[in-house]
């Protein structure tokens, strides 16, 4: 069942309903197109509506506007029994005094008119779907008598039961162990593929996010921020969020400049950027798209190697990075290439985004231009599109904004704060245009 | 194997390898530390009836009397005080026998520490009962008092011997720090002491003094300072259950409940249900319903009389004057109904108390349950809401059953105030209890022990204890259904 949202908003008033500038704008223009039969991942940091929009289109939340649509129909007036939807809670919501079957029977039971079923007829049904989930030997427990895994399988189950259109799970991971997550999330990956049912799951864990879904979806503040195939996500992320906000360890995010066709990190020449402006730039930089090279074009400055087995992380400093360190991954193979101190790395050019300083919007230059019209292309292909909202999109910047413009009080706690930790390298004015390659060292 | 069972024991490692009788005992710890407390408790209950065993010669009297101390002064000079310091002692050997049944029985409270103070408990008062009855009863009883002193010993010495091996236990534990604490505790009983003489002088000495005063054939308290003797024996139950106008008050008190507790708590649920479902205005109903329970039982039973009151009607007669019920029957064209006055019907006069009585307990039962409402948890709804489920369906299966702890405390403390239903029909009807020229109809148990009072505490104490009976066979019916019914 594909479904569409368009134009999807929700304002949450202020409990104060004059005042405008307190209400609460969860999701913000949301327009998307969830294929038919795939699994959706809705991933963002705390607060930027995710869960929002999952219970507008599980329809407990009525969209401020904005419409929802299942297939062809128009659902968004519709109240959840009606959609054909099931839900699966974040903390499972079982009924605690019925057993796992009487839960998973209880939706089948209020089914009315011609769509009731004979008993014989629920009870093969529910032991299917919990031989589905593997929870059939549970089937006369109570939700108290089960793990925490075994609850969310019988949870899964009671939405299952009524083979709904589309089946949503808000965090299904995360009151489960690490060991458990690895195990049930493959799980639920296994059963979305077995019923192929259009399932939507929300996380905040971007690992979970891209291992197991067919597309994502990241969010910032109720805003789209990118969507795509997790690989596309990946190597194409079209703002300094998504950048940021997708890979482990994270990427490496430089202050600096384009001139001439070539990318300054401080005062080095890092990298050939062909095809882009010139303009004041942030560079992500992958911890994977780091070649160590003695004559290298980037130089930093060593302060630990963290040896991982099969790779080698090194930490060092620069006083362009924006993060406290610079980790690179490189292989073990490679290690007999550094020096003392000081390390000079190239730069992988499809592993280095470039992200206008003011709009934070991606900058395309050399082969990531073609890289990026393919990806549209494919794209296209599926019935995405790359770019879905129009407005302007929440910046770091206006994070960092919003904390400088803190209350009095609030700024000299984030003060001391931040007098705590470690002190981070102030970025350098201006660059001086020189070519001297002689990196000042702090 | 022998690790698990030593790590599994309760006294650590070090004991196991102790063989032979110590060993023995040291691992069955809590057998040995229940047995004295057992032993005990049958004690209390063989010396606590020990009095009575003249009874078993057919000799009523000297047991009666053995029972309330009398014998000691001889045929005359008695001295109602002297009862005093035996009854204290019988009264806590009864707790005591109660408590280690409950504790031997359930195991449910920390067993070494309470048992050993109950054990101590009982040996004290197992001791004190024989040394009394051997000085104050004389040698009518003299064998009996020695046996009850010989044994009275036997208990101390488990109790001493007790404890000397549970110290022994507690000097080889590791935490025993943490369980010497649990022993240093007497402070708390030094505290608890001044509210502990009020509880007993205030509360169990009056029930005592019930089951005493129900033993005793019409006992009049006043008759008795006078220098009556009084008969011991079961007569005032007997006089009582034959007695009819007391099966008239049963009747009254059983159907009164019987009705009233089911339809007020159902209507305490839906109106519970209501107000939880409504955000407008909601703190103005809630303070509506809640209105009767601040209100004084007399006063508005007057009213309720007022409103449904018809004066000088008859057959063919026109009333005089009407209250509203039966202005608005009249309005809907129906005959004003005789409710509560002059020659008014059982029934009629049961219709108005049970709408009062249920007006009445509504209150407290809508509070209850709207709290426990507020305490289940949104999100069941909201998942009830996307299986589907009608709002019927949401409240018989869903709402009800999470309630259900709350629902189960309604009806017991209901069922346990509606049998002493006493000032509504006061209220309503006046100290006859019942309309004009048919004083007593709608008595109940309450208020027969109320009038019974003043001549003749003997029965009064017997319907007392009698109630007391019924009360407590219905709340352990209710505890049965709530332990299969409610969902914890």
């Amino acid at each position: 069942m594909k479904v569409v949202l368009e134009h999807l908003t929700k304002i949450f008033p202020s409990r104060n309903k004059k005042d405008k500038n307190a209400e609460v704008v969860a999701v913000n223009d949301f327009n998307f197109e969830i294929p038919d039969g795939k699994l959706i991942g809705l991933l963002g940091p705390s607060g930027c509506g995710k869960s929002t929009t999952l219970f507008m289109i599980s329809g407990l939340q009525a969209p401020t506007s904005g419409k929802i649509y299942f297939g062809d129909d128009d659902v968004t007036k519709l109240s959840p029994e009606n959609r054909g939807i099931g839900l699966v809670f974040q903390n499972y919501a079982l009924y605690p005094h019925l057993t796992v079957q009487q839960n998973i029977l209880f939706p089948l039971q209020n089914l009315k008119g011609k769509n009731r079923l004979s008993k014989e007829e629920m009870l093969t049904r529910a032991t299917e779907v919990a031989k589905l989930v593997q929870i059939d030997e549970f089937m006369n427990r109570k939700p108290s008598e089960l793990s925490g895994g075994q609850q969310q399988r019988v949870a899964i189950a009671r939405a299952l039961v009524k083979m709904p259109r589309v089946l949503l799970l808000d965090e299904p991971l995360s009151n489960l162990d690490a060991r458990l997550r690895l195990q049930t999330r493959e799980e639920i990956r296994r059963i979305q593929r077995d019923t192929k049912i259009t399932t939507v799951f929300v996380t905040h864990d971007q690992e979970e996010a891209m291992s197991i879904s067919d597309y994502i979806v990241v969010m910032k503040l109720g805003v789209v921020m990118q969507t795509g195939k997790p690989q596309w996500v990946y190597d194409d992320p079209a703002n300094l969020f998504v950048a940021k906000f997708l890979g482990t360890p994270p990427i490496n995010v430089f202050s600096g400049r384009v001139e001439n066709g070539w990318l300054w990190i401080g005062n080095e020449r890092a990298l050939e950027v062909k095809g882009a402006e010139d303009r004041e730039v942030y560079v992500g930089i992958r911890p994977e798209g780091f070649v160590l090279d003695k004559e290298g074009r980037l130089s930093c400055s060593v302060s630990g190697i963290d040896v991982m087995g099969r790779d080698i992380s090194v930490v060092s400093t620069h006083p362009d990075s924006l993060n406290p360190v610079v980790r690179s991954i490189i292989s073990a193979d490679e290690i007999g290439n550094t020096a003392g101190t000081t390390v000079r790395f190239n730069l992988k050019p499809h592993k280095v985004f470039l992200f206008d300083k003011e709009t934070e919007e991606r900058v395309y230059f050399g082969a990531q231009i073609a890289a990026h019209e393919e990806m549209i292309e494919k794209m296209k292909a599926e019935g995405q599109a790359f770019v879905t909202h129009s407005g302007p999109l929440p910046r770091e910047a206006d994070d960092r904004a919003k904390e400088e413009t803190a209350l009095p009080e609030q700024k000299g706690i984030v003060a001391k704060l931040k007098g705590l930790l470690p002190k981070k390298k102030e970025k350098t004015e201006a660059p001086s245009k020189d070519e001297n390659t002689d990196s000042e060292e702090k | 194997m022998k690790d698990l069972e030593n790590s599994l024991s309760p006294s650590g490692g070090e004991e196991q390898r102790e063989s032979g009788a110590k060993g023995f005992i040291v691992r069955h710890a809590e057998i040995f530390r229940l047995l004295p407390a057992a032993v005990c408790g049958l004690l209390g209950i063989v010396l606590l009836l020990a009095p009575l065993a003249p009874m078993l010669s057919g000799d009523f009297t000297q047991a009666g009397n053995n029972f309330t101390g009398y014998s000691v002064f001889g045929s005359t000079g008695r001295q109602a005080g002297v009862t005093v310091p035996v009854v204290l002692i019988v009264v806590l050997g009864v707790l005591c026998v109660l408590f280690a049944a409950a504790a031997g029985i359930f195991r449910k409270i920390r067993s070494s520490i309470w048992c050993d103070a109950v054990a101590c408990l009982f040996t004290v008062t197992a001791f004190a009962t024989g040394l009394g009855q051997a000085l104050w009863f004389g040698s009518s009883v003299g064998v009996f008092s020695v046996l009850c002193l010989v044994i009275g010993l036997i208990a101390a010495a488990a109790a001493v011997g007790e404890t000397v091996l549970h110290a022994r236990l507690l000097s080889t534990r590791d935490d025993k720090t943490e369980w010497k604490a649990q022993y240093n505790h007497w402070k708390a009983w030094i505290y608890l002491l001044p509210a502990l003489v009020i509880l007993a002088i205030f509360t169990l000495w009056p029930i005592f003094n019930t089951l005493r005063m129900s033993m005793l054939k019409d006992y009049d308290g006043l008759a008795q300072i006078g220098g009556e003797t009084f008969e011991f024996g079961f007569a005032n139950f007997a006089a009582v259950a034959s007695y009819s106008k007391f099966l008239t008050c049963l009747g009254n008190t059983m159907l009164l409940t019987v009705i009233t507790v089911p339809i007020s708590t159902m209507l305490a649920l839906l109106i519970a249900v209501g107000l939880n479902s409504i955000k407008f205005l909601r703190k103005t109903f809630q303070t509506i319903f809640f209105l009767p329970y601040v209100t004084n039982g007399i006063a508005i039973g007057m009213v309720f009389m007022a409103m449904f009151q018809m004066i000088g009607g008859g057959p063919t007669t026109e009333p005089i004057s009407i209250g509203i019920i039966n202005n608005i029957i009249k309005a809907f064209g129906g005959k004003a109904i005789n409710w509560v006055n002059a020659g008014s019907s059982y029934w009629a006069n049961m219709s108005v108390l049970i709408i009062y009585i249920v007006w009445n307990a509504l209150p407290f039962k809508i509070l209850v349950l709207l709290g426990g409402l507020q305490s289940v948890n949104k999100q069941y709804y909201d998942a009830a809401k996307v299986d589907g489920a009608s709002r019927s369906r949401i409240f018989w299966r869903i709402t009800v059953p999470l309630l259900s702890p709350m629902i189960a405390y309604v009806v017991i403390t209901g069922f346990i105030g509606g049998f002493k239903e006493y000032t509504s029909i006061v209220g309503i009807f006046g100290d006859s209890m019942g309309p004009v020229g048919d004083k007593g109809k709608l008595n109940t148990m309450v208020g027969f022990i109320y009038d019974n009072i003043d001549q003749n505490q003997g029965r009064a104490s017997a319907a007392a204890l009698i109630l007391f009976a019924i009360i407590f066979v219905v709340t352990m019916i209710n505890l049965y259904v709530s332990k299969k019914k409610v969902h914890y």
